[in-house]
């Protein structure tokens, strides 16, 4: 069995026609969905790519992988489906957006060039239809400010500087029209990216024996949590910001034509799944990851929703910490200690705050979540510190 | 809302100087008062920590400030907050829906999350570091009382009008703190330590105890300790006045404080019985760890502190074990003999008691020391230091002047609704956090080593 994840950054889960969108073409994404199981309430690990994408390779919650900005260094002994895959045979290969960014630092990704264009990943497949093999495919289509090469840097930022003005003008005929140029984006991931992607597993006669797993990063938004529209400075406000659905309710979509029953889960999942999950579907042993497999669900068994906790973060460090259980949602500012609290089936667009009546239960798992995130070794003159004072007070 | 003053003595606080501090006379003339025995050993790490989760330190793995992580001969940690995983109240509160404010109680620095506010305790290593949750109250507490004192420093001076003003400048900033958090902040638990009791103790303590050998009658310090209690018992009537009618108010502490008449140097004991080799002579006073042991020639090793921790050099145990395992118990046993017989610097008998940690804490986690010692009914205490003229016995503190040693027994006074006036009944320092969660009507997690007070203190 082979496996391909295809992840469409930035892409929000209500453009899609399989998650109720109207008005927007999504049929071939609609199709797989129809095809597999798709997952109502998927549920980010965090809302920007670097956190996020770690987590759906590693099972790990952000806050606890820790890769919390580009720069950061994920522990070395970190498992990943890569490393997973590859120690069981498999051919490894990763297209991301752009190589100085996603899986710089993760040899074992084995990134082998651009995913704005699939060409090199369908020679990629063509190479090794006769192995088993895991390609991850990270596309950037869906991306602000689309149609663009990430590495043509010049352009990409003109455009982007751009976009963000077009917030700042909160003009609504602006508004409209970055909004038409991303559902556009949608349309194009889905009939021509994603549809030219299962055309060729087709014509190499992959698709009964791969499972293909689609899915977003996170969703997007353009200023609608801020006043005044000022604050929006760049595109970390466009999604990185906050942790609200529109941002953290990710699809996921799991299809193999012969091998999963097509279905549908309504029970809260989240990306940390897909990790134990595709292990799982491949027979292969389990990994020690915050995510569970959710093979029991795709054959019917409902365990409930799982809990989901996601990271916010800014400059590479945690600033947040929401726990999100149906009905509710909790976000927790670690430096301020301020709460919001939600309650989604009577308040979907988390407007109304009430922390005092969250149940108790999901604080009790937001404290204990953010304690686990936190090191707490001290420095050596930290320690040299306390133990000359400890040694002045006679204990030692 | 709890107010813990490390190392207050009950005889003095309880007793002798009842009718000179008012406003805790007046909380034992409401409640209920009384001894409050503390764990084994009784010292402020681990003593507040059990006192907060209601378990032993066996059942914390913690036995002391520095504990071995493993069976190595360096391998060992200092106990910080880190160190605790049992949950304590605030944990509680917290999973209860409720908040708390939990201001530099021992276990608390590197500060954790919680529903509330948490200021870092007596081992944060200073100002810089990231002392409290969550952290923009760091900022707030500049402000309040400027730079926050965790604890005194240079507190080994022989200045002693200098160490008076630390302790009552670290004194006065943490209850100006804590009014304004009392006041500020929402809670449903509210817990303080003082560390100046403590330091008072081991710093005055022979001023003003004619039975200390030191003592002179006459000197300017007679009443410092008494002048300090009155000090304190003013500034927690200040901070009650921010508690409303429905709190209850508990005064507690960790362990007592009684004088001390000298030091056992464990150490140099374990030398001089030929259990303990060095790889070298040392020079003057030294720590094992300077002069360096030949672990294949040693039986046993000790660490210092207020209390002694011995550890056996066991084969197949330790890296370079001596004692074959089968012999480990003969052995344990007649080194806790021959350490129960050390007698003081006349030559005569103190009441030295030896514990063998299982016995204290059924199955201790963690490393424990193979044995536990607490010399001559604490008024000795134990040092870790070889070589010099001293002896076996020391006069002096190696590290400098020290005055008092812990006393098994703490304090506390109770008072508020649900509080009848019962007057004195002793209690155990495990029976604090139960009481506790009965009073905030907060379930008892499974496990709790203590009992709850309240039914006992509801009625008359």
């Amino acid at each position: 069995m082979n496996v391909v994840v295809y992840v469409s950054d930035a892409l929000r889960t209500d453009h899609l026609g399989c998650y109720g969108a109207r008005y927007i073409n999504t049929r071939t994404i609609d199709e797989l969905a129809a095809d597999g199981v798709r997952f109502d309430q998927a549920i980010s690990a965090a809302p920007w790519t670097a956190p996020s994408t770690t987590s759906i390779v590693t099972g790990l919650n952000a806050h606890h992988h820790g890769y919390l900005h580009w720069d950061a260094q994920l522990d070395p002994t970190t498992e990943t489906l890569f490393r997973a895959f590859s120690a069981h045979g498999y051919q490894v290969g990763s297209f991301v957006f752009d190589k100085n960014y996603l899986f710089k630092d993760l040899p074992e990704a084995n990134v082998l060039g651009t995913s704005e264009t699939l060409d090199r990943a369908f020679a990629w497949l063509r190479a090794n239809r006769a192995n088993p093999f895991f390609l991850y495919v990270h596309n950037w289509a869906t991306h602000m400010p689309y149609d663009i090469l990430h590495a043509d840097r010049k352009d990409w930022l003109s455009a982007k500087q751009e976009i963000i003005e077009g917030i700042q003008s909160d003009s609504a005929s602006a508004l409209e029209s970055m909004r038409e140029s991303y559902r556009k984006a949608v349309e194009r991931q889905s009939e021509v990216l994603v549809a030219s992607f299962l055309e060729e597993l087709e014509t190499l006669g992959l698709l009964e024996n791969t499972v293909f797993a689609f899915l977003s990063d996170h969703g997007e938004s353009w200023g609608e949590r801020f006043s005044p529209k000022e604050d929006v400075k760049g595109v970390y406000h466009m999604h990185g910001a906050t942790l609200y659905d529109e941002i953290v309710h990710v699809q996921l979509i799991l299809s193999a034509r012969g091998t999963i029953e097509p279905g549908t889960v309504p029970a809260q999942v989240r990306a940390i799944d897909l990790m134990p999950t595709l292990l799982d579907l491949a027979g292969l042993p389990a990994r020690d990851t915050d995510g569970e497999s959710l093979v029991p669900l795709m054959s019917g068994s409902n365990d409930g929703d799982r809990p989901a906790i996601i990271a916010g973060t800014d400059m590479g460090a945690l600033t947040k910490l929401a726990v999100r259980m149906p009905p509710w949602k909790l976000i927790l500012d670690v430096e301020s200690g301020e709460e919001e609290a939600y309650r989604l089936d009577v308040d979907p667009r988390e407007l109304d705050s009430r922390p005092a009546d969250a149940p108790p239960a999901l604080r009790e798992i937001v404290f204990r979540e953010l304690e686990s995130a936190e090191r707490h070794e001290l420095t050596e003159e930290e320690e040299a510190t306390v133990a000359k004072r400890l040694a002045d007070l006679g204990y030692l | 809302m709890l107010i813990g003053l490390d190392c207050a003595e009950p005889s003095l606080v309880l007793e002798r100087w009842r009718d000179k501090l008012s406003t805790l006379a007046g909380l034992m003339e409401r409640g209920a008062y009384g001894r409050l025995t503390s764990v084994i050993p009784p010292i402020t790490v681990p003593a507040w920590s059990c006192m907060m989760s209601s378990k032993t330190p066996g059942d914390l793995g913690v036995y002391g400030f520095r504990n071995r992580s493993d069976h190595t001969y360096d391998g060992g940690f200092i106990a910080m907050s880190t160190a605790i995983k049992e949950p304590r109240l605030w944990d509680l509160v917290t999973r209860a829906g409720g908040s708390s404010v939990v201001l530099s109680v021992p276990g608390t620095y590197p500060p954790r999350p919680l529903s509330g506010v948490m200021v870092g305790c007596f081992l944060t290593p200073g100002l810089e570091s990231k002392y409290t949750y969550p952290a923009s109250l760091r900022d707030e507490i500049a402000d309040v009382v400027g730079e926050y004192i965790f604890d005194t420093k240079d507190f080994r001076t022989d200045d002693k009008d200098y160490l008076l003003g630390q302790v009552y400048e670290m004194t006065n900033r943490r209850f100006a703190l804590a009014e304004h958090l009392a006041e500020n902040k929402p809670w449903t638990f509210f817990a303080m330590v003082e560390m100046g009791p403590d330091r008072m103790h081991h710093g005055f303590w022979k001023y003003m105890d004619p039975e200390h050998r030191k003592h002179e009658p006459g000197n300017p310090y007679e009443t410092a300790i008494l002048d300090y209690h009155r000090h304190v018992d003013g500034l927690i009537g200040r901070l009650l006045e921010h508690a409303d009618e429905d709190t209850v108010v508990f005064v507690v502490s960790d362990h007592g404080a009684k004088r001390l008449d000298g030091g056992i140097r464990i150490n140099e004991w374990l030398r001089c019985e030929g259990l303990l080799a060095t790889l070298a002579e040392p020079e003057g006073v030294s720590s094992l760890r300077d002069v360096g042991v030949d672990w294949s020639r040693t039986t046993a090793w000790g660490e210092g502190g207020y209390y002694a921790r011995v550890f056996l050099n066991v084969q197949g145990r330790e890296p370079e074990g001596t004692i074959p395992p089968d012999k480990y118990e003969a052995v344990r046993d007649d080194l806790a003999r021959r350490i129960a017989d050390i007698p003081d610097d006349a030559g005569n008998l103190i009441p030295t008691a030896v514990y063998k940690p299982e016995e204290l804490y059924g199955e201790p986690k963690g490393v424990a020391p193979d044995l536990i010692v607490v010399f001559g009914d604490l008024l000795w205490r134990s040092v870790g230091t070889i070589g010099g003229d001293e002896g076996i016995q020391t006069l002096e503190n190696d590290t400098g002047p020290d005055d008092a040693n812990h006393a098994q027994d703490g304090l506390y006074i109770v008072a508020g609704p649900g509080i009848q006036a019962t007057g004195r009944s002793d209690a155990h320092l495990l029976d604090i956090a139960p009481t506790v969660l009965e009073l905030l009507e907060i379930e008892e997690p499974p496990g709790m080593r203590g009992r709850s007070m309240v039914p006992a203190l509801a009625e008359r």
